[in-house]
This record gives C-alpha cells, structure tokens and sequence, in this order.
C-alpha cells in the first residue's frame, strides 16, 4: 500500500501542522516575538490547506486512514483514523481555506497586542480541532474535535481575560456546549447499545442495511435527539443559542473564523454525516426543521434592534445557521450544506469587515457613533456592500444562489408554517443587513475618533472573501438556469435528498424562476425600506418601550438566570449547609457527643475512693442474690 | 525475568526506607535528600516490574489458623503501586523547603504510610490484609494531627475515627467468611486467593453473602468515601498539609474503590447483583452533590475535596454497574483522578505557600502575573473535566459507555451521572475564573512569583501523563483489561441478563 502510507504522511501533515504550532507559538511567541509568530501561523496554516487540497485533488474517495487504536470497548473499539469522503473534505477545504485568510488577516487585527503568540496558538489550536472533528471517523474522535473546538471558543472568548464580562462570556459559552454534549454523549451511549460500535462508516452501513426490533429503534430515537441536542448545542439553535451572542466578547478574527464561519456550522456537519440514522426517524428530522426556522426566525427579529454591529452578524449568523437546520430537516442535506459554504464565505467577509470598522476606529463597536465611514474606508466599504448584498440575496452572489436552494425546497415542501418563517426571515434579514450598512457607511460620521483605512493583511483578505461570496454561487449553480450542480453531484454519495420536485422541465424552471425573483424582491425590498428609514439617520431610535423585548433579546438570558441557574445555585448551598452540614456532620457529631457525654457520667462511677467501689461491689452482690432468690425454683 | 523475590523487595523496600529515615542523623536538609532518594530509588524498583503479569510469594507463618504470609501481584495491585510510589515521590520533592517542622518524623511517617499501602495492595492474606488496612490509618492521622492547618485535630480525629469504625464492620465480615470457609470445608484457610476459587464452585447462600458483603461495602464505602459517609473527606483535605492531601486523594481513597473490585464483588458477586441498584443511586446522588457542593466553596481545597466525592462517585458507579468496560474505566479513572487531583492539591500548596490562604476572593487576575501557574491549572482542570484528549476524558466515558450497556442496574443512573459532566465545568471553571481571570484584585498578588525550576520537575511528569494517558490509554488499559476479563469470567454467571 505504497500510496496509502504516502496519504496518510499527508493526512497526518495537515492535522498535526496546527497542533504543534500551538505549541510554539505559546512557548515561543513572547522571546521571538510577533514577526516569527505572524509567518509561521499563517504558513503553517497555508500548508495544511495545501496538504488537505492534495488530498482532495488526488485522492480516490472514500479514503480511510488509520493510525493507532486509542479507546478499547470490550468486543470493539474506537481508532485514532481519518475518513476523507466528500462530506468531510469539504468542510476541511472551507476550514482550511477560510482558516488561512483569517490568520492573515488577524496579524494586522491583533498588531501590538501584549497576548499575540498566545492568540496563534490558540487560533491554531483551533483549527487542529476543527480538522478533527471533520474528519475523525469515530464519534468519539469527532467528540474530541468537537469538544477542542468548545475548549478554544472558550480560550478565545476570555482572550483579554483582565476584564470580567469577557471572562463570563467564556464561561457561559462553555457550559452552555457541554449541554449540547451530554446530548452527544448520550446518542454515543445509545448508539453503542444498538450497533456495538462507534465508527461512523460501519454504523451507517448497519442503519443502511436496515433490519431494527422495535427496542432498537427506542434506542436509536433517543440517539437522535441526544444529536440534535448537541448539534443545538454547538450552533446555537434554540434552547441553547444563548452562548453566540455573548462570543461576541473575543477578538473580531475569532469571532468570524469560529463563531461564524466554522466552528457553529458544526452541528450542521453532524446532522449530514448522521442523516441515514436520522432518515430512520422522519419525526426528529421535523423537529430539526422546525428548530431551525423558529431560531432563524426569532434571532431575526433580535438583529433588527441591535446596536452593536457584531451583536447584529452575532444574531444574524444565529439566524442563518436557522436556515441550514431548517435544510437539513427537510431532508436537503446538500442545500445546507451549499448555504453553509456560501455563508462561511460572506459571513466571515461581514465580520472580517465589521473588524476592520471597529479596528479604524479603535475599537468603536456601536453603530449609533459611526456613520459616513465609506470615504474614509473605501476598500472596507465595497467589500462590506458585497458581503451585505449576498447575504440579503441579490441575485446572482453566492448568498442569493444557496439561500435559494433552501427557499424552493421549503416551498416544495408545502408546510405553510415553513414558508411563512423563511420568506419573512429573508426579508427581516435583508432589512437588518441594509440597516447596518447604511448606519456604518453613509449619512455623517457620528464617532469621536478619526477614522482610517486598516492595513493592506486586512484589507487584502477582505478582497478575496469579496470574490469568493461573489462567485461561490458556482458551486451548486442549479441544472435548470444551465448550471451543473458541482456541489450536489460531489456529496450525492453521501448525502441523500428527500424532496423530488417530479415536475416536467418547462414547468419547473418556470417556477424556479418565479420563486427566484419573489426571493430577489423580498431581498430588495428589505434593503429599501432600509434606506429610507435610516437614509437621515441621526442617533437615536427605538426609545418606545415597545422594543423593550425585542432589544433585551426576550429577556431569555434572564428568565435561564431565574429558573435554571438560581434554583442550581439554591440547590447547591441546601446540599451544602443542610444536608452535609446539618444532617449527616449532625448524626455524625451527635453521636460522638453523645459517646463523649455518656463517658462523662459513667466516668464519675471511678472516683478512686476505696469506700464506693465497695459499696458498688455490695450492691453488686445484693443484685445478683436477689437474681438468686427470684430464680429458685 | 523477575521472581517472586521481587515481591519480597517490593514489599520490604518501603519499611527500610521508613528505618532509614528515621535513623538519619543532621540537620534537615540531609533527612530530605535521603528520604527522596529513597522514594526515588523505590519507584525505579517499581518501575522494574512494568511487564509483570501475575506474581506470588508464599511462606508459612501460623498454618494452625491457616495465616500464611503470602504476597499476591496482578495489574490491579501492581498499576496502584506505580501510582502511589510516584505521588509519594512527587509529594516527598515537594516538602523539600516547604516543611519545616519535624522533618524527620515527617519524612518517615511518608515513607511508612507507602509501606503499609503497598502492604495493604500486596498481601493475599486476609488477616494481614485487614492488619494493614487499619495500619494506613495512623500514619496519615500523624501528618494531618501535626503537620495540618488549624483545625486539624477536629479533622484528623473525624477522619481516624469515621474510617476505623467503618473497618470494625468488615473485621466481622472478615471472621465470618473466614469461619464459613472453616465449617464448609474443615480448613483453616485466610488466603484470599484459596477463598476465592473456592467460592466460584460453591457461593454462599445470598442472605450470608449479603450480610457480609454490606460489611465490606460499609468499610470501602467510608474510604472512597460514598454518599452519605463523605463529610470526613473536606474536613480532613481543608486540614492536610498540601502533601498528605495529594496522597490522601491520590491514594488512600483508591484503596476503598479497590477494595470494591478486588474483594467486594468477586467474593460475593450475587449479593453484589443484589445491591447494585441502590448503591448506583448512591453514587449518583455523589456525584451530583460533590459537583454542586464543590461549586459552593469559598476555600479552594475544600472544592477540591468535593470534587473528589464528584469524580469517585463514577468510579463507584463503573463498579455497580457491573460491565467489563465500565470496570476498565473505573480502574482507569482511579489513576487518572490520582493524577489530576493530585497535581490540583500541588498547585493550591503553591499557592498557599505563597500567600498564606486557601480563599479564593484572596486572588484573582493570576493569569497576568502567574500566566505558567495557570497554563498548568488549566491543563488539570481539563483532566478533571474530562476532556477528549486527557486522560480524565478515557476514564469517564468508558465508565459511562460501559455502564450504559449494563443489565444490572437501570440506564437512567448513567443518564443521571452524565448530568455530572455538566456540573463539573460549572465548578472547574467558577474556581479558574475567580483564580485567574479578571484584574489583580489584591496588591499582594502583583508580588507573587511564577513557577520555578522545582515546579517545572513537579508538574511536567504529570502533564505529560494527562496526555499519554488520554490518548495512548491501551498502554495502561492493556494489562488492566485481562485482569477485568479475568474476573468477569468467574463472576458473569451471577450477574443479571
């Protein structure tokens, strides 16, 4: 197997070229300083990309690569092995591939920071585990990557950990994915109890081959809702999507590379790796559906009321990872996966974008203080509008293409209910997008600081994420406007779709196009109404208290502080105080009191007086004589 | 190859040492150089033995009863004596400069509390078994008695008094097996090997096998400790110095969750069987009380302490929940917590020696000033979270995994128990936010120092250990899986479908 071993030098290449860079960079970083740093995280990242590219150009798929055995279980057990197959080479390419741009761009962001070594090694340790979690082909693997990922998104968002809200941020983001992972871990348990292994391959190959008692399919149910609950978890879906908004407390680069573009869509990766179990329970794919349109619509209508630009792409990227959900519920595993490509691309543009904002104008977050910035930051402002105009989709940008694809299979669907949350979802999100834009770049600068254009690392990534969120709609372009569906084909062994638009040909492109142009118009219109509202806009808005729950996110944050963590928090100090201290220390010490004070009287009987002890032995002695006269017989 | 006379050095190393020590003449630093040597010299001795499988000694020493002076080594034994050998190394380095008073008894009472340890994990003997077991305790009510904080006379006499009461019980049960075996077959007999093959082909009615099995239990259970006989453990950790802590936690509790599996459920497997669904709940309310507790404190060690209560409740749950993997994990998960935990209580001497107090608003924004301090802390505080990639993360989920698939117990008890990986991030991360994060609160933190050589000798070995262990467990699990498979062919007839 000469080429497999030459694979599997690769392989290793890619994954472990962030993994020890980390290292470096943490212990290194500070004596050789931020020149050394800068090159080696970045061209470190460059070659894993360049590495994963190879294998993706060359390799034939599936390609599974083992290393070593890491968990034993008994009968089976769980290897340290990588499976490449469309699926997981795609997102490492996008992982990969958007991971380098942001490594560039970051050494301009976090120029003079004191903590710049540590940021690499933290930003690489990431993509280390990202490139786990995509492709280990164990859950176990994967759950490593997945809970790595969790471990940095907390590193970073507590990254100026001097102040405490981002050290809270950290926290919550943390406990609020472990959440998501006992679910995770629970499906592993469940699945182990119906398949006897963890290797993804052969329990997809079991599920295909069908065959389950009654009792099995309890068991696999509950599996996938344990999924779904973590995949909830890591994507911030609803209940859990509380962390996201709150992420935003680390350094802009993160929050684009992790907390946009890659880390959130993890969930999503999960649910199309596992489709086949989930196809055994069409009830939980609903679900899966309705979660996804119900956060996309609700963080919807959070963005339109925030100030803070990142809280907005925070709530917006909330919202779009909605749509992939709804995708993956409605059993379109490819045009959520299309959309999360295409969103990785203008998502981590819009952030990288915001970035270079609040870098000009050293560290301005609030919209309200910006204004006009489109002469002052040229470059940062035409890439922005394309950014802005593919999420809002505009046809023909990458964002209008995908999101499409979602709109058309939810109206293929024909559940109203559906239709209804993603068609005003995509015009709330046009609105909120064209809001941002107008409040940062036109009208007059409202700011206090003197605005200036970012350095060329920033401005020149910011270019290519342009083109890419331009163009990306390539990708997936649909047969019926003359494309060739590249995307669809790739993953079309891996993934199945459930929705067959079995129309004739005229009549289906007739309606695509219909659905393309209401789509469109729903977009421009939001960014219309926009305009007008906020074309003379001078500072002030939404003062009505009307807005109240709309700005203060629904008051959720509060109501989990009210039922969950005060009850935990009450529950802990019962246990504490009442039951160890006061019962259990309670029978504990009273009966060594009550040991302790019986000796002391006993120990009066021993007086040391010659006198009582033979008056006791006398009495002693009438005792048992009177014993001896009551027992004759 | 080794020969049983190794077992003889094993066995006698830890005594001469403590005779060594104590006759050390001259002024401190010398007893401290010898005393380490020493440990070191012991855990090379033990390192040796790394590819032994199965060993025994056997001498004649009062046939009447039946006592024979008999030493027995398997994995079980053999992976808990690298472990307290190592601790007892580290926790000897580590006194070096740090205790001042008696050292010589200091030392010696270390060297002495790892002989009756490795005595107590040797001996095949129930007699001596029990000896030894009751024997652990009085070194480590020296160190806690003399060498603790204020309150440690309240501490040490809790946790002497709790744990000897709690062995009284299995003295019976011990006479009783010992008196069964005698009518049964007309022989004396306290090897506990003979009474074990014994007991395969002929088991005890399950009434007797569950009194006496609750008498083992009683004793293990205070030791480990279970729900509800925990409270001496916070007591006696908060009063400890740093090094007993690190051995109290590291290997006293170990013998309790060892006792379990070496003991307890091969000797009565039937009564185990029996009792398994209300000590799963046990072991569930510990781990859900120890992690809400632990998230309460406002003294660093007693979180510490809880956690531990936490993090044995899995063990003990891996154990009654009877699977082979669950077992795998819950020996695993022994080394690991002696691993993580230990270093944990390092890392709060360290502090403490600098500052003088165990209260956590006493620091704060320590990254800044101590960023390698807490690099480590951070790393242990993965383990003990257990996280995919150290060692804690191994033990846990092939307790969890493994106990899930039980027929013994209900599933709902792992399902609860998971709850706990919750809860352990809560707590961990409430004492690295309130440690590290934020500004330096108190101008004394501005003047602490990072860590130092010593520090660096301390930790690395144990770092390097969360990872190899976490992501080449088979090295360890290897062994520990034959010895697992071993008893589960005797017991598995007892246990449910």
């Amino acid at each position: 197997m000469e080429e497999q071993s030459h694979l599997q030098c690769i392989a290793a290449l890619a994954v472990l070229l962030p993994l020890v860079g980390s290292a470096l960079w943490f212990s290194l970083g500070k004596k050789f300083g931020e020149k050394f740093v800068s090159i080696g995280a970045v061209s470190f990242l460059a070659l894993s990309f360049a590495c994963i590219a190879y294998i993706f150009f060359t390799a034939t798929l599936p390609l599974r690569i083992n290393f070593f055995q890491w968990l034993p279980l008994g009968t089976s057990s769980v290897s340290f092995a990588f499976l490449f197959d469309p699926l997981s080479l795609a997102l490492s390419m996008v992982v990969t591939g958007v991971g380098t741009l942001i490594h560039l761009y970051a050494t301009g962001y976090m120029h003079g920071d004191a903590g710049f070594g540590r940021f690499f090694s933290y930003l690489n340790l990431f993509v280390f585990s990202m490139l786990m979690l995509t492709l280990s082909d164990s859950l176990p693997g994967l759950f490593l990557g997945w809970e790595g990922v969790g471990l940095c998104s907390y590193l970073l968002i507590s990254f100026w950990f001097t102040d405490e809200a981002n050290a809270s941020a950290g926290k919550k983001a943390f406990i609020v994915n472990r959440v998501g992972d006992f679910g995770f871990l629970l499906a592993m348990f469940c699945i182990f109890k119906v398949f006897g292994a963890l290797s993804i391959p052969e329990i997809l190959q079991t599920v295909q081959a069908g065959n389950f008692s009654g009792d099995d399919l309890f068991w696999t149910r509950l599996a996938c809702f344990g999924l779904v609950l973590g995949a909830a978890g890591k994507s911030a879906q609803i209940p859990l999507y509380v962390w996201l908004p709150d992420a935003m407390a680390g350094p802009t680069p993160v929050s684009a590379l992790i907390h946009a573009a890659t880390m959130v869509t993890a969930g999503v990766y999960l649910c199309c790796r596992m489709q086949p179990l989930f196809l055994l329970h069409l009830d939980v794919l609903n679900v899966i559906a309705y979660m996804g349109a119900i956060t996309a619509f609700f963080a919807a209508t959070i963005a339109i009321f925030q100030n803070d630009i990142k809280k907005v792409l925070a709530y917006s990227t909330i919202s779009q990872l909605g749509y992939m959900f709804l995708a993956v519920g409605l059993g379109a595993p490819v045009a959520a996966y299309f959309h999360l490509i295409t969103h990785a691309f203008f998502k981590a543009l819009l952030f990288l974008g915001a970035g270079s904002v609040i870098h000009g104008l050293h560290h301005e977050q609030d919209m309200r203080h910006m204004g006009g910035l489109r002469t002052k930051m040229p470059i940062t402002f035409w890439c922005m509008t394309i950014g802005v105009l593919a999420i809002a989709g505009v046809p023909p940008l990458s964002g209008f293409v995908s999101k499409d694809e979602i709109l058309h299979n939810v109206w293929g669907n024909h559940d109203w209910t559906l239709v209804a949350l993603a068609f005003t979802t995509a015009f709330m999100t046009a609105f909120y997008m064209g809001r941002l834009w107008i409040m940062t770049f036109f009208g007059k600068f409202r700011g206090h600081h003197e605005a200036h254009e970012s350095p060329w690392t920033m401005t020149s990534v910011l270019v290519i994420l342009a083109a890419a969120s331009a163009l990306a709609g390539i990708l997936n372009w649909p047969h019926l406007w003359g494309g060739s569906e590249t995307l669809g084909t790739y993953l079309s062994t891996v993934v199945q779709a459930l929705i067959h638009h079995a129309e004739d040909p005229a009549h289906a492109l007739q309606s695509s196009l219909t659905l393309a142009v209401v789509s469109s118009l729903v977009g421009l219109a939001g960014l219309t109404i926009a305009y007008f509202r906020y074309r003379n806009f001078s500072g002030e808005e939404f003062s009505s208290p009307a807005f109240r729950p709309f700005q203060n996110k629904y008051y959720i944050d509060e109501l989990y502080d009210a039922i969950v963590v005060k009850n935990l928090r009450m529950f802990g100090k019962f246990l504490w105080k009442v039951v160890d201290g006061f019962v259990l220390d309670g029978v504990l010490n009273g009966s060594a009191a009550l040991a302790s004070r019986t000796s002391t009287y006993l120990r009066q009987l021993q007086t040391g007086l010659m006198q009582q002890y033979a008056l006791w032995i006398w009495i002693g002695f009438l005792i048992l004589l009177l014993g001896a006269w009551t027992g004759r017989s | 190859m080794l020969n049983s006379n190794y077992l003889l050095v094993l066995f006698a190393f830890p005594f001469l040492a403590t005779l060594i020590v104590s006759m050390v003449r001259g002024r401190g630093q010398a007893v401290t150089w010898v005393s380490i040597a020493l440990a070191l010299g012991y855990f090379i001795v033990v390192l040796l033995g790394l590819t032994v499988t199965e060993l025994r000694y056997e001498a004649t020493w009062f046939l009447p009863l039946g006592l024979k002076y008999g030493l027995y080594l398997d994995s079980y034994a053999y992976y808990l004596i690298l472990l307290s050998s190592f601790l007892t190394l580290l926790a000897l380095f580590y006194s070096r400069g740090v205790v001042e008073k008696k050292i010589t008894a200091y030392h010696a009472l270390f060297h002495a509390l790892q002989a009756t340890v490795v005595a107590c994990l040797l001996c095949d003997d129930l007699v001596f078994f029990y000896v030894f077991w009751e024997a652990m305790l009085i070194p480590m009510y020296f160190i806690i008695g003399v060498w603790g904080g204020q309150r440690r006379l309240y501490a040490t006499m809790k946790f002497f008094l709790y744990t000897f009461a709690g062995s009284l019980f299995m003295l019976l049960g011990l006479i009783a097996v010992y008196i069964y075996y005698y009518k049964a077959t007309g022989v004396w007999t306290a090897s506990f090997q003979t009474l074990m093959e014994y007991f395969q082909t002929n088991p005890m009615p399950v009434t007797v096998q569950s009194w006496i099995f609750l008498t083992f239990v009683l004793s293990f259970a205070i030791k480990v400790p279970l729900f509800p006989f925990h409270t001496w453990l916070p007591d006696a950790h908060v009063e400890a110095p740093t090094a007993g802590s690190v051995i109290l936690a590291g290997i006293l509790l170990k013998m309790g969750t060892y006792g379990l599996m070496r003991f307890a459920v091969p000797l009565f497997p039937e009564a185990a069987q029996a009792f398994a669904g209300p000590l799963c709940f046990l072991s569930v309310v510990g781990i859900i009380l120890g992690a809400l507790v632990a998230w309460q404190q406002t003294d660093i060690k007693k979180l510490i302490a809880y956690s531990s209560v936490s993090h044995l409740g899995f063990v003990t749950l891996g154990i009654f929940m009877m699977t082979e993997t669950g077992w795998n994990g819950a020996y695993l998960q022994m080394i690991n917590h002696g691993i993580s935990t230990g270093a944990l209580f390092l890392l709060v001497g360290f502090l403490y020696d600098q500052r003088h107090t165990r209260d956590i608003s006493a620091y704060g924004g320590l990254a800044k000033i101590l960023p390698m301090f807490t690099l480590i802390l951070v790393v242990m505080t993965l383990s003990s979270v257990a996280l995919p990639g150290t060692n804690g993360f191994v033990g846990e989920f092939l307790i969890l995994l493994g106990s899930f698939q039980s027929n013994t117990a209900s599933w709902i008890w792992v399902v609860l128990a998971s709850v706990g990986v919750i809860l352990g991030v809560i707590y961990m991360l409430h004492m690295i936010q309130k440690l590290c994060y934020g500004k330096p609160s108190k101008p004394e933190v501005e003047t602490m120092t990072d860590l130092t050589w010593k520090e660096w000798v301390l930790y690395s070995p144990l770092v390097a250990l969360v990872f190899f262990m976490g992501i080449y467990p088979i090295w360890f699990l290897g062994p520990i899986q034959e010895k697992t498979a071993g008893i589960f062919a005797t017991i598995a007839p007892f246990l449910a479908k």
